[in-house]
């Protein structure tokens, strides 16, 4: 179990604790018109083309060579990719796979100051195309996903969004 | 004449075929090798992990990115380069086994 610890944070404002932990992240709400659709990744293996969002004021900490701040939510999102009649993948001007509008899973990952995971203030969460969340047992622990992640942690956990941001900056 | 007229022109067609050049990347010792590729739009990579742990393709540059998903120790695979410019090649697993590629059109 990775989400062991439930932390303990005080509101400053109201003096409650606030206790954090297991399937506290949520889905957010029009998330594809609110937040940055930084990046497209090509998953060939799985005819997949995986769709990266991130809310605008992380991107905005990130881009000024800030810490992601608190409420960091990144969004990958599935879409099957369009194939032909011989069920080869099909591939725009550019090369790229050219993805479906219907949206497969979706995972979500949020930061927050007042939880404490495997993975520092990360945790994680899997959503269906209805925006439910996912009843699989990866879903009950999403173990995959903290693992994986862990081989990231010069970028705070993260596979393409501060690479993302560094390549920006040039 | 009309048969030399169409060898030639089998010659030719065989010729721009022919130019597409297929690098090889091994991953033994959880290093990609060669650590670097510059190569020419159509070529392609053939990515073999002959190391005794999984490793991958990963990409995360903005308008290359890509995954090829897990290879087990002796798989194979194929990257065809379609999109011009320079990216960075990453192992998910391995953080520090890293390359890159220049592709010119």
């Amino acid at each position: 179990m990775k989400r062991t610890a439930i932390a303990l944070a005080l509101s400053a404002t109201a003096g409650t604790v606030v206790m954090a932990g297991p399937d506290e992240v949520k889905l957010p709400q029009d998330y594809q018109k609110n937040f940055v659709n930084y990046l497209d990744v090509d998953r060939f293996d799985r005819k997949r083309v995986r769709r990266m969002y991130v809310n605008p004021e992380a991107l905005e900490a990130a881009t000024k060579g800030q810490p992601l701040p608190d409420g960091t939510i990144l969004i990958m999102e599935d879409h099957d990719a369009m194939l032909g009649a011989d069920e080869t993948l099909q591939f725009d001007d550019n090369g790229r796979l050219i993805p479906q509008d219907a949206v497969g899973n979706i995972f979500v990952m949020e930061k927050n100051a007042a939880w404490s995971t495997d993975n520092e203030n990360w945790d994680y969460a899997w959503y269906g195309a209805d925006g439910k969340p996912s009843t699989s047992e990866f879903a009950k622990t999403m173990d995959g996903c903290f693992a994986c992640h862990a081989n990231r942690t010069e970028r705070d956990y993260t596979f393409t969004f501060w690479k993302f941001v560094e390549d920006q900056s040039g | 004449m009309k048969y030399f007229i169409i060898f030639a022109l089998c010659t030719s067609a065989f010729a721009g075929a022919a130019q597409a050049e297929e690098f090889v990347v091994t991953m033994s010792g959880a290093d990609y090798s060669p650590a670097s590729v510059t190569a020419s739009l159509g070529d392609t990579i053939r990515f073999v992990n002959d190391d005794g742990f999984d490793h991958n393709v990963f990409v995360p540059t903005a308008s290359h990115a890509l995954d090829l998903g897990k290879q087990e120790p002796g798989a194979e695979a194929t990257l065809v380069l379609r999109t011009p410019g320079v990216f960075d090649v990453e192992c998910v697993f391995h953080g520090n086994m890293q390359m890159k590629v220049e592709v010119s059109s």
